[in-house]
């Protein structure tokens, strides 16, 4: 891979990577330190994926591995994995905040959520990845995509209601 | 889909509008057409999803970032671009198509040669009843105890652990031994002639041999190249008896119905016997 190339890959994907990497780890040291290691495994096995249409999904997938790799190393975020509840009556809607979110603030309300609703929406709200793409990149089923963000929104409207509310 | 299956759908739409033209969506799309409250609960969905949308968005990322992922990867060049990796990359088809001959080719040499290799029991037992039956070289070796039989027999594989049905323990009846082969490998031949009637020839070959040994100390009675034959598995060992009289008489040697085998531990001043 030559410079150029790698330039371009880091400079279409570093933030929303970013991003993504602060709503997981809900650090900023070490968001930075999930991008950087997310694109050194790119520059050592960039190469050896041959549809360059999924440079994304790629980037994004090792991203969420090495979170995951590296919580379980840690041993610090135990592993819970919440049980879908398919079928479930969605609870009412309840008026938006009226006032513009900062975007610490998403941060913080997503970083509030279990990991198993945190990564899809994350995924969701960057807009970079359609519901299949999400399923793919945390390698679960696409229903259990559909449930989690369906129930993830419904936790995150109340983390940022009671924020509010303080 | 019903109603709540549509609520459920819709909330994986995006509020950019990045989904407009999936199909996946269309259906729970045409619910929002026709159902205003729904069409209401949606659109207050989209509102709230744009305005987190917009804020994450707005998350500052820093600034050296891109410089340092840059400056790492300029301070530590890329693996090389390993050969195999260049193989798999710029081979041609007709390399491709090559290299799948070739391995096709070097695949059903390698079946053929353990299929030579591992030959079915049911095969073995056919042919070694036919030589039970049909042999006059019946035995190499006439011995009448069990010592003396397994010391001059071929030392291929196996423990010592000897397993003889009960009515043959001890060498009841031994009259002598021989030595025969099955593609290449040793076979050890005893021949009993028990008190009270019979001729049993009791074949012993390495259970590494058969893709399909018989089973573990259970006699699996059966018949093979006319002759009634009783087979088992024991230490890494097959044994083959084979019976020249009827059935009932091969049964017997398992005394009063029980299916056990006595194991025999031999020993010779050597060390421990096998085949």
């Amino acid at each position: 891979m030559d410079e150029l190339s790698f330039e371009q890959v880091v400079n279409a994907h570093y933030e929303p990577l970013y991003r993504f990497a602060l709503s997981l780890s809900r650090s900023e040291s070490d968001a930075g330190d999930l991008v950087q290691q997310t694109f050194y495994r790119w520059a050592t096995k960039g190469g050896q994926l041959r549809d360059r249409s999924k440079v994304k999904s790629w980037l994004f997938t090792t991203l969420h591995r090495e979170f995951l790799g590296q919580r379980r190393h840690a041993d610090k975020f135990p592993a819970t994995e919440l049980s879908t509840e398919d079928g479930r009556e969605l609870a009412a809607y309840t008026p938006a905040p009226e006032r513009q979110l900062d975007g610490a603030s998403v941060v913080a309300a997503l970083g509030e959520l279990d990991e198993s609703f945190r990564a899809p929406l994350a995924l969701f709200y960057l807009e970079e990845h359609s519901y299949r793409e999400i399923a793919e990149i945390l390698e679960i089923p696409i229903g259990t995509v559909m449930s989690r963000i369906s129930r993830g929104k419904e936790l995150l409207r109340k983390q940022i209601l009671e924020k509010e509310e303080k | 889909m019903n109603r709540d299956e549509a609520m459920m759908i819709l909330q994986a739409y995006r509020p950019g509008g990045q989904d407009a033209n999936d199909s996946f969506f269309a259906e729970a799309l045409a619910w929002v057409q026709n159902d205003p409250e729904l069409a209401g609960w949606f659109a207050q969905q989209q509102a709230f999803d744009a305005r987190i949308t917009g804020s994450l968005q707005q998350v500052p990322v820093p600034a050296a970032l891109k410089a340092q992922i840059l400056a790492q990867h300029r301070s530590k060049p890329a693996a090389p671009f390993d050969w195999w990796s260049r193989l798999f990359v710029i081979q041609s088809p007709i390399a491709w198509a090559a290299a799948a001959v070739v391995l096709i080719l070097l695949g059903l040499t390698l079946y053929r040669n353990h299929r030579s290799d591992q030959s079915s029991f049911a095969e073995y037992s056919e042919q070694m009843a036919g030589a039970a039956m049909t042999d006059p070289h019946h035995v190499d070796l006439a011995v009448g105890d069990l010592k003396s039989a397994i010391a001059s027999l071929p030392k291929d594989s196996g423990d010592g652990d000897l397993s003889l049905p009960l009515r043959l323990a001890g060498g009841n009846g031994l009259t002598g031994c021989r030595r025969l082969t099955w593609h290449g490998h040793d076979v050890a031949m005893l021949c009993f002639m028990p008190a009270g009637g019979g001729h049993v020839d009791l074949f012993v070959a390495p259970a590494t041999l058969f893709p399909d040994a018989p089973p573990a100390d259970q006699p699996r009675f059966a018949t093979n190249n006319g002759a009634p034959t009783a087979s088992w598995t024991h230490a890494g060992e097959t044994y083959l008896a084979v019976g020249h009289g009827d059935e009932n008489q091969l049964r017997n040697l398992w005394s009063a119905g029980k299916i056990t085998c006595i194991h025999l531990k031999l020993c010779t001043r050597a060390g421990r016997a096998s085949f």
